[in-house]
């Protein structure tokens, strides 16, 4: 079921896998962030989307990070609206725009977790950065 | 500048610093040994394998393909077991180093303000944010608070770059790299990477080693890891005010 909603690619042959993972690192971080940015796409490596996943939430806690402190927003308002938007957004990213089948990779709150904790530290510290830069400089 | 935007400049510099210099003595002391470089590519190999396996087997599976799997994975976990403890040795050289590094910067940032928090911490956390500064104004940031965010971040990151993606920090066999942060874990942090990486496999645990799993990993070493990074900061108490 969850197959038939994604797009098939034609997968690499092995030498050319080896060729890409060793020689083309660049290539292949390209080939991975083309399918991030494509709409339904096939995740033969689980770890690659996670690892997606996880990268797009330390992007998402940096912005967000600089906003607040730039307007600046603070309390733990501030706080619980990056959650609900860092939560929020990467559901829309793996459920609508991704379409991937949850149980595949333990369920939406395994998703959900996937560095979650490291991304509310990055954004705390460039909140703060940004706020003592800005407002109390 | 002021003063204070001058310090929180230099202490994110500081744990870029000592990330990277966590992440060199590991190079050094093992990822670029033989051994282990043999180990994980047996261990991804036989993962892999594993997995492929799991995938294949039936409800009606005979006895045999079942035992043959267990065997499979005791195999895997030992292996995993011996990746751990080459990691051990990186562990104490990190944790001596950083031991006598947050002594030194400890003493050099003792009572300043080093930002301004855009909230008030919770209660119990303020003791940390608030360490050693006078006043009563809890948007007060220490040293050792920032210093810890930004070692929760910058570390995960930069071990994430350098195990070759976020999985580094998923997979059980490299939870000691998550390990050399400020993310506390424990035998129960290790044990539920380990019960969560073979509900990823699918693998049914089986009931009487449910438990027998977390005493055969090695100790985890982030809590001695912690408690020597943040000993000297942790055990002298907040300053009193007049």
């Amino acid at each position: 079921m969850s197959g038939a909603r994604r797009k098939e690619e034609p997968p690499l042959s092995h030498p050319q896998q080896h060729l890409v993972a060793n020689g083309g690192g660049g290539a292949l971080r390209g080939s991975v962030w083309g399918k991030a940015l494509r709409s339904d796409s096939a995740w033969e490596d689980k770890d690659e989307f996670l690892d997606v996943i996880y990268w797009f939430r330390q992007i998402i806690a940096v912005i967000l990070g600089v906003i607040w402190g730039v307007v600046p927003l603070k309390g733990f308002v501030g706080i619980a609206i990056f959650c609900l938007i860092n939560a929020g957004v990467l559901y829309l990213y793996f459920s609508s725009f991704q379409q991937i089948d949850e149980e595949e990779y333990g369920g939406t709150w395994e998703l959900t977790k996937e560095g979650f904790m490291t991304s509310f530290a990055l954004f705390l510290v460039v909140w703060i950065i940004f706020y003592t830069a800005i407002h109390y400089d | 500048m002021s003063t204070m935007f001058a310090d929180t400049v230099l202490i994110v510099f500081i744990s870029v610093c000592t990330a990277l210099l966590a992440e060199g003595i590991t190079w050094v002391l093992v990822y670029r040994t033989e051994k282990y470089k043999r180990l994980k590519a047996e261990v991804e190999k036989q993962s892999k394998k594993l997995e492929k396996k799991k995938e294949t087997i039936t409800e009606s599976a005979g006895r045999q393909q079942k035992k043959k799997i267990e065997r499979q994975e005791e195999k895997l976990k030992n292996n995993n077991r011996d990746l751990s403890m080459v990691r051990m040795k990186s562990m104490f050289a990190i944790g001596f180093c950083f031991t006598a590094l947050m002594g030194m910067f400890n003493s050099i940032f003792d009572g300043r303000v080093v930002a301004k928090l855009p909230f008030i911490p919770l209660s119990y956390i303020q003791g940390l944010s608030h360490r050693n500064l006078l006043g009563e104004d809890y948007t007060d940031c220490s040293f050792i608070f920032l210093y810890i965010l930004c070692t929760m971040s910058i570390r995960q990151i930069s071990v994430a770059f350098s195990s070759g993606g976020a999985k580094g920090l998923r997979n059980p066999y490299s939870r000691s790299a998550e390990e050399m942060t400020l993310v506390p874990t424990s035998n129960r942090g290790v044990r539920m990477g380990l019960v969560k990486w073979l509900n990823r496999m699918k693998a049914p645990l089986p009931q009487n080693k449910c438990m027998d799993q977390t005493d055969s990993l090695p100790p985890s070493t982030a809590g001695s890891f912690i408690k020597s990074d943040l000993c000297p900061v942790l055990c002298k108490g907040t300053r009193q005010t007049n």
